[in-house]
């Protein structure tokens, strides 16, 4: 133990590999989990009965995931909304775009939503101050807008002294007629950032295209969630005059549907990234070995000195074991720690809420300790049976 | 009389060194009696040392049997020479080989490492080992702060400490001068009268005086055993031979 006090540096730098391989364990484990955990909470928040609408088919052979032949258009919408829905209640539409927005002299760059329909009630989102926009709204071309609350308090410092006041979009001025109630963050977007205007007037004045981005549908009671989905299939594969057999030229998913596949994406980088941290364990544990021969080389007239004291093959055994794992357990709270605090940065970073599981904790450090044994009972096995007379004569 | 503590009969050890070999001791046969004093000479690679391993029990011979208190050690396993090493056998080197960087009482108590004694008993016998060599006041310098001879008498507290039933010492003045030598030498003998068996190898003739019978060896053989007169004290002692 001593010899690991003595040469801290070289200790040190042996460890680096535990180190940083459980590290980025501990660190894809526990963002992993927060990010999943923010994900199913946002998604669950979108409320369970959602269903989503994406133009194009989802083919994973293509580059981007999907492929667009015929984007949606208002049309669609209104199309879904005409129709005398069984299963689907309300119906809505939304294009996004991060903007530059201006206030007197300050500017900044937010995510505005041009919105159509029932969107706020099928995302499950409130006005905390003034009001939403009518159907009428929706489809003029009024420069109004309902901001988040983040926005209302950077803008004009308080919220309540939002309402009535002018934002500048890309230059054309809005005026302030509601202010959202504050929503639990999503991974990578703050929902309490975002700049809301009608989606005729986001389509004429900002973007100048007439393409939907995203439907969305809610169905009448979870329940019926197929039939509604069915439902809404059938209205749009008739407006869009898809002939049956052929295949729908939209993707439709429920929110379980949609948590599934993104639980799916997070598992597959987890286990990938995971790997990642695996391959630089077993390089740590590998340098741990050469460190472990290098001590026992230089430590063999001390092997030799304690054999003949009295010290049996098992004692040197477990010396020389014990050290190593002593080393890479230390290497494997050092990375842990680290690990820790490069979650918490990037869940802040990320807008996460950061989950540290124990279970992840208590896995690296048995991790590290397995790799001191698998990696040190060699060298220490070769310590074990050298001759007590060899070691003592080695120079 | 009672069973010898020592015995060896026809020990023979060959060193190979890939195609050569190279015979170090060639048939030797001893005796030693507990309580006895026993000096090993002989000129350089007449197989003093090589003799000193296998009575140490940290070498194996290639041929012979040595039996120490009637056990026949080439029958033991690893676990019980270990025991053997701990528990019956003090060994001094020309070398020193204490663990650097650790106090003199922490290299003094390293035997009990492989032992089960209390740890209260473990520093009563460290002080008391320290006291028979005259280092009680230096039990807390790491050994980088001592003087050759006090390097030597930590190692006897060492070979001291399990109360062993003999104690070794491989030229265990080798490497100190001559008025060290002489303290080391005054220690071994008071220990020697205290009743440990002690064998031990030299090159001097004033050195091997402190002991009670010198055994030579040339080219491996035993070629001379004989008993010194007793001794009366040191100084006359020395003038003897
Ligand atoms: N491990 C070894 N391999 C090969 N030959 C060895 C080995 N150890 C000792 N020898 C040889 O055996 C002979 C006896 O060696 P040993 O060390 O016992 O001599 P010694 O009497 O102690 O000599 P010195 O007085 O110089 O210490 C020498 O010729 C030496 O070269
Ligand atoms: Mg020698």
């Amino acid at each position: 133990m001593r010899s690991l006090v003595t040469n801290k540096l070289r200790t040190f730098l042996t460890i680096l590999g535990i180190i940083i391989g459980i590290m980025s364990v501990i660190t894809l484990l526990n963002v992993g989990e927060s990010a999943q955990n923010s994900i199913t909470n946002s998604v669950n928040s979108f409320g369970s009965d959602l269903i989503s609408i994406i133009p194009g088919k989802i083919d994973v052979s293509s580059i981007t995931g999907i492929v667009l032949d015929k984007p949606f258009t208002v049309d669609d919408v209104r199309a879904l909304e005409e129709h005398d829905a069984l299963y689907y209640g309300g119906v809505a539409a939304m294009n996004a775009q991060g903007l530059m927005t201006q206030y007197e002299d300050k500017t900044r760059r937010y995510t505005v939503d041009g919105i159509y329909g029932d969107y706020f009630t099928l995302r499950n989102m409130e006005i905390a101050y003034g009001r939403n926009f009518s159907n009428e709204d929706s489809q003029s071309l009024a420069r109004i807008a309902v901001i988040g609350p983040k926005v209302a308090e950077e803008y004009f410092g308080e919220v309540q002294l939002a309402l009535g006041k002018k934002i500048r979009i890309n230059g054309i001025p809005f005026t302030v007629i509601g202010v959202q109630k504050p929503k639990d963050a999503v991974p990578f977007m703050d929902p309490n950032e975002i700049i809301y205007v009608p989606l005729g007037t986001y389509q004429k004045l900002l973007t100048g295209d007439d393409s939907v981005q995203i439907i969305y549908a809610n169905s009448k009671s979870t329940d019926n969630m197929e039939y509604a989905q069915r439902e809404v299939t059938l209205v749009l594969r008739r407006h869009r005059g898809i002939a049956s057999g052929e295949e729908s030229d939209f993707s439709i998913q429920t929110s379980g549907e949609i948590l599934s596949t993104i639980n799916q994406i997070t598992g597959i980088f987890t286990l990938f990234l995971s790997a990642i941290g695996g391959i630089s364990l077993l390089v740590g544990g590998i340098g741990i070995m050469n460190i472990m021969f290098v001590t026992v080389r230089e430590r063999t007239r001390e092997i030799g000195l304690r054999k003949a004291l009295g010290a049996t093959n098992r004692d040197i055994l477990l010396q020389f074991l014990t050290e190593a794992v002593v080393v890479t357990v230390l290497g494997g709270i050092i990375g842990t720690i680290l690990g820790v605090l490069l979650t918490y940065i990037f869940a802040a970073v990320a807008n996460l809420e950061p989950v540290i599981s124990l279970q992840s904790v208590s896995m690296a450090v048995g991790i590290s300790a397995a790799i001191g044994l698998v990696f040190g009972i060699y060298p220490a096995r070769q310590a074990s049976l050298m001759s007590p007379i060899e070691a003592l004569r080695f120079e | 009389m009672a069973e010898p503590l020592i015995k060896l009969i026809d020990i023979r050890k060959t060193y190979k060194m890939g195609e050569t070999e190279y015979q170090a001791l060639k048939g030797v046969s001893l005796t030693v009696e507990k309580g006895d004093f026993l000096a090993i000479m002989g000129p350089s690679g007449s197989g003093k040392s090589t003799l000193m391993h296998i009575l140490g029990c940290l070498d194996s011979p290639s041929s012979g049997e040595y039996f120490l208190e009637s056990k026949e050690i080439g029958k033991l396993a690893d676990k019980d020479l270990a025991k053997i090493r701990n528990e019956k056998i003090g060994f001094v080197f020309q070398a020193f080989n204490l663990l650097q960087r650790m106090t003199v009482l922490d290299n003094v108590l390293v035997p009990f490492t492989y032992s089960r004694i209390p740890r209260a008993e473990q520093m009563e016998r460290a002080n008391k080992a320290l006291e028979k060599v005259g280092l009680e006041s230096k039990k807390s310098n790491k050994t980088n702060q001592l003087s050759g001879g006090q390097i030597q008498r930590t190692a006897i507290a060492r070979s001291l400490v399990m109360n062993p039933a003999i104690i070794f010492a491989d030229e265990p003045t080798g490497n100190l001068d001559s008025k060290t030598s002489h303290e080391i030498m005054s220690i071994l003998a008071k220990l020697n009268e205290q009743g440990n068996t002690i064998i031990l190898v030299t090159h001097e003739d004033d050195i091997a005086a402190y002991a009670k019978r010198i055994v030579k060896l040339r080219d491996g053989e035993v070629v001379s055993d004989e008993k010194q007169k007793a001794r009366t004290n040191m100084t006359t002692e020395k003038k003897e031979k």
